[in-house]
């Protein structure tokens, strides 16, 4: 690993600002690549990179900025690794969430989705596109504000709410298609 | 507020993201929409699922164990490699705070002890006066 010796508080410093959010990085990079196996190399690369960005670290908004990291590592790895999946931004731009016409009083699909289960909801995650699939791990799993949420993946506020809008729309078309959901999932 | 508008902002609205007035617009927009409210209650039900159902995977103990490895139990002559052997590992602590402050104890008294004849001696002037 070749790692260059340095001051022992600035390792403390660093693991005690990167201790917490071990969880958030493993479970955004484990969503991103779908294996353990690749999200631990990715979250090690991630740590390595931040030990090495440290130093410009101002010491505020922690999580977003050890997110940010590793949401940048995966979509690095995805590039070299799974071509086919790091699809290119532009394409999200174009998918619009379609329109609903359905409008009755006992809805269905809200029924649905209560009653939906783990497994299902897993699969529906793990089918949409990366670009969706990490808007919806920071929001509904980490919790994070459209401001955090805004640095991790480098765009404006409006566009991140708009991004978890498709997002969700993506979501819900898929839920609402069990073939969809056993054929994408890989 | 057009109906497209108002639909996006029901994301920033269940995120509690929609600032005061817009909530306001938001919510009169709701209390006269019927799909409005329809699209509500399906994103509604859509994030309670994903928040309580949905997989947090944890990050694994294999994991932080390669990158903070700790230094303990290795001989002496390889803690050095050891301690680099992880990504970030985690090296010797500093001494706690309570050995600075015996250290800092330490300091005072021997002080006191060096310059006691000078003190004696200006206790000895100040009394006489």
């Amino acid at each position: 690993m070749g790692f260059v010796p340095v001051s022992d508080s600035k390792r403390s410093r660093f693991e005690s600002i990167v201790t917490p959010h071990l969880d958030a990085a493993y479970n955004l990079a484990r969503w991103l690549t779908g294996k353990d196996h690749d999200a631990q190399d990715v979250v090690q690369e991630a740590m390595l990179r931040a030990f090495m960005y440290f130093d410009g670290f101002r010491g505020v908004a922690a999580r977003a900025w050890v997110l940010k990291i590793v949401r940048n590592t995966c979509f690095t790895w995805l590039q070299a690794n799974r071509p086919s999946e790091s699809i290119a931004m532009e394409e999200l731009q174009d998918m619009m969430p379609e329109l609903f016409c359905s409008v009755s009083v006992d809805d269905p699909e809200t029924i649905a989705l209560r009653h939906t289960e783990a497994v299902q909801l897993n699969d529906a995650i793990a089918a949409i596109p990366p670009g969706f699939r990490e808007v919806i791990v920071l929001r509904e799993m980490e919790g994070l504000s459209y401001k955090e949420i805004a640095t991790v993946i480098d765009l404006p506020i409006g566009t991140v709410m708009s991004r978890l809008a498709r997002a969700r729309a993506e979501l819900r078309r898929v839920l609402k298609s069990p073939q969809c959901v056993k054929g994408d999932n890989k | 507020m057009t109906p497209e508008t108002a639909r996006v902002l029901l994301h920033a609205y269940i995120d509690g993201e929609l600032d005061a007035a817009s909530t306001v617009e938001l919510e009169s927009h709701l209390s006269t929409s019927p799909p409005l409210r329809q699209e509500l209650a399906r994103l509604s039900a859509l994030q309670s699922a994903l928040q309580s159902r949905a997989t947090r995977y944890s990050c694994p103990p294999t994991l932080n164990a390669r990158l903070f490895s700790p230094p303990a139990t290795v001989e002496a002559t390889h803690a050095r490699e050891f301690r680099h052997g992880g990504v970030i590992s985690r090296s010797a602590r500093p001494p706690p705070l309570s050995l600075y402050l015996c250290g800092a104890l330490v300091l005072i008294l021997c002080f006191a002890a060096l310059t006691a004849p000078y003190w004696n001696r200006l206790l000895a002037r100040t009394s006489v006066l």
